[in-house]
């Protein structure tokens, strides 16, 4: 968790260079916003109606959240959200949660 | 507002990321060293221990009560169908996490020496960084912006049960001692409280209660402002499902409070008077009053505080998150305080290790029961805006459709619960 944080900052700062950690925030705390319905590391709950959401591949975590960001498919909530994130996000995150196993 | 890493600053993090990743755990280089005070073990602060926690971080939790009861979901035990038990959580899971959990009501913080002060102890606990979630606490008589007449002896006759605990069940007992064909007036603050659609959700649960057990009574709502939160979808269902059981009087139409009398368990607003069997007053609020113990940490009725590290605006090293500080476009939701709590947790630990704290996202969703298999929510996605507060995410959030099936509104019930559970476990699980 701790290393975790730690690299994807690097992996931000190595990337866009250090300015860019003023815009684009750690996974890790995009991900946090997630746990508080989807469960601890997004791992979802016993007997709980919120779907867990860890460990699937990125692109197919990515599509469907950018799916959502257009409406696609019907959903309760997850189209509302998911327009909060820019595209580089949706890919952090889905990056974040793929590798949750 | 937020730091702008130096080119130094990511140096001497590449460096820790090297290092870190060939230790074994990386945990002993990236353990953060200091001790963290926080006190409030409800959403904000209970978040802000667990997430500390998680980091190596180690804390001292202090709360004035041995467990925590929601206010959310305490709106279902009005409505006749939950438990208290399914809103009351102890602390043993904070201390299954290595939280130490102190038991007391913080009566002294001396912010120079870095020191708190609980009732009955002796010795004072030191800090290197403390963090306030006290919630709110009420204006009572003799405060500025209070209601004449309520106090806390009015509070047994007139209950709040805005704080869940004993005034929940007060206000149950009366809802189920009253005879069919009575009137509920609950009364309803202006603009800011904790959780903007609370009322709304409570007066709809108690129509609940009555429709199926006492059809000819009448709920009064008494509002000191003129629109409220998710106000067509709440309006649409009362008409739906309570039609004529619920009375709004709006701000203009004289529902703004000016004194109460508990011998007659009347209210008086602006305009007239209304007299109820039961009546529910939801009193105008300000930051939980142990903020008072720091000179010049709260600004007005609530703290101002840095959204990036939730870090005082006026007193280094303490922090004020939830219902107390002002967040900006974010509402006074546990929702918020958790997601404010996963913040601050992660920025105190930053400047722990002498790191420079990142840019928070956040999200709030207030979900509302309308019945039990009706619910509705209202969500927002935030960040920190241009002018360094903080702001929504522009065309992201909004309410559950106007126009939806009943299956829709049963998914959202059935989400909300799901999110009570999930939200529950993190804290105190
Ligand atoms: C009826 C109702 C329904 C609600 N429904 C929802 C909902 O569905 N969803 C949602 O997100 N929000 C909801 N809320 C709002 C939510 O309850 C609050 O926003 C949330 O509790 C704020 O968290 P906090 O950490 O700021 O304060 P709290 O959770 O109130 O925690 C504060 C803690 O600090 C402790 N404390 C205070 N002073 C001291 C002291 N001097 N010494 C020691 N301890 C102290 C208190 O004992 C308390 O445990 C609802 C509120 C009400 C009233
Ligand atoms: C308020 C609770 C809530 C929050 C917060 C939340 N979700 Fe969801 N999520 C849901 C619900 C409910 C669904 C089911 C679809 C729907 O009705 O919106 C869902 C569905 C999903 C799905 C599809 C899962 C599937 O099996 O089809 C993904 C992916 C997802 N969420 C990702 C996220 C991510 C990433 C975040 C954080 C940025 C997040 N969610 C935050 C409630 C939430």
């Amino acid at each position: 968790m701790i290393s975790r944080t730690i690299c994807s900052v690097v992996f931000l700062s190595l990337a866009f260079g250090g300015t860019a950690l003023a815009q684009t925030t750690d996974p890790v705390v995009l991900a946090n916003s997630c746990s508080t319905c989807h469960g601890p590391d997004g791992k979802g709950l016993p007997n709980n109606p919120m779907p867990p959401i860890n460990g699937r591949a990125a692109p197919a975590m990515a599509t469907a959240l950018k799916g959502f960001k257009a409406d696609q498919p019907v959903v309760t909530i997850m189209n509302r959200l998911a327009k909060g994130y820019s595209d580089a996000e949706i890919d952090a995150i889905a990056a974040y949660f793929a590798n949750i196993k | 507002m937020i730091k702008t890493n130096s080119r130094r600053d990511v140096l001497k993090l590449a460096g820790a990321a090297t290092l870190a990743s060939l230790l074994p755990s990386g945990k002993s280089f990236a353990q953060a060293a200091g001790n963290v005070v926080v006190i409030g073990g409800g959403f904000g602060g209970g978040t802000v221990a667990k997430y500390l926690r998680k980091a190596g971080v180690n804390v001292t939790l202090i709360d004035a009560n041995a467990g925590f009861v929601t206010c959310p979901f305490s709106n279902t035990v009005l409505g006749g169908f939950g438990e208290m038990r399914q809103v009351s959580h102890t602390f043993d899971g904070m201390r299954r996490a290595g939280v130490n959990v102190v038991t007391g009501t913080v009566t002294a913080i001396d912010s120079a020496a870095k020191r708190v002060t609980v009732q009955g102890n002796a010795t004072p606990i030191a800090y290197d960084r403390l963090v306030l979630s006290p919630g709110i606490d009420f204006k009572f008589v003799g405060t500025a912006g209070a209601i004449a007449g309520y106090d806390e002896a009015a509070a047994e006759k007139m209950p709040h049960a805005w704080k869940a605990g004993p005034q929940t069940e007060l206000l149950r007992r009366q809802l189920i001692a009253m005879d069919d064909g009575g009137v509920v007036v609950m009364t309803i603050p202006n603009n800011p409280y904790r959780c903007p659609p609370g009322p709304y959700e409570r007066a709809s649960l108690i129509a609940h209660y009555l429709k199926t057990s006492k059809p000819r009574s009448k709920i009064v709502l008494l509002d000191g402002k003129d629109t409220f939160s998710k106000q067509g979808l709440f309006q649409a269902a009362w008409t739906a499902l309570y039609p004529g059981m619920i009375e709004w009087v709006s701000f203009s139409q004289g529902g703004n409070v000016a004194r109460v009398d508990p011998a007659t368990n009347t209210v008086f607003t602006d305009f007239g008077q209304h007299k109820g069997n039961v009546v529910n007053v939801i009193p105008p609020q300000r930051a939980g009053r142990v903020v008072d113990l720091i000179p010049n940490l709260a600004t007005g009725d609530y703290c101002q505080v840095n959204p990036t590290t939730f870090e005082s605006r006026s007193v280094p090293n303490v922090h004020v998150l939830g219902d107390a500080c002002v967040a900006g476009a974010m509402p006074k939701s546990g929702f918020s305080a958790n997601n404010q709590g996963k913040v601050t947790a992660v920025a105190v630990a930053a400047l722990l290790r002498g790191q420079a704290p990142v840019a928070p996202s956040m999200i709030n969703v207030c979900y509302s029961l309308v019945n039990p298999d009706y619910g509705i929510s209202v969500s927002s996605v935030h960040k920190i805006g241009d002018d360094g507060t903080i702001i929504s995410v522009p065309n992201s959030g909004g309410t559950s459709p106007a126009a939806a099936t009943a299956e829709f509104r049963k998914m959202e019930a059935d989400y909300a619960r799901g999110w009570y559970a999930s939200i529950s476990n993190e804290i105190w699980g």
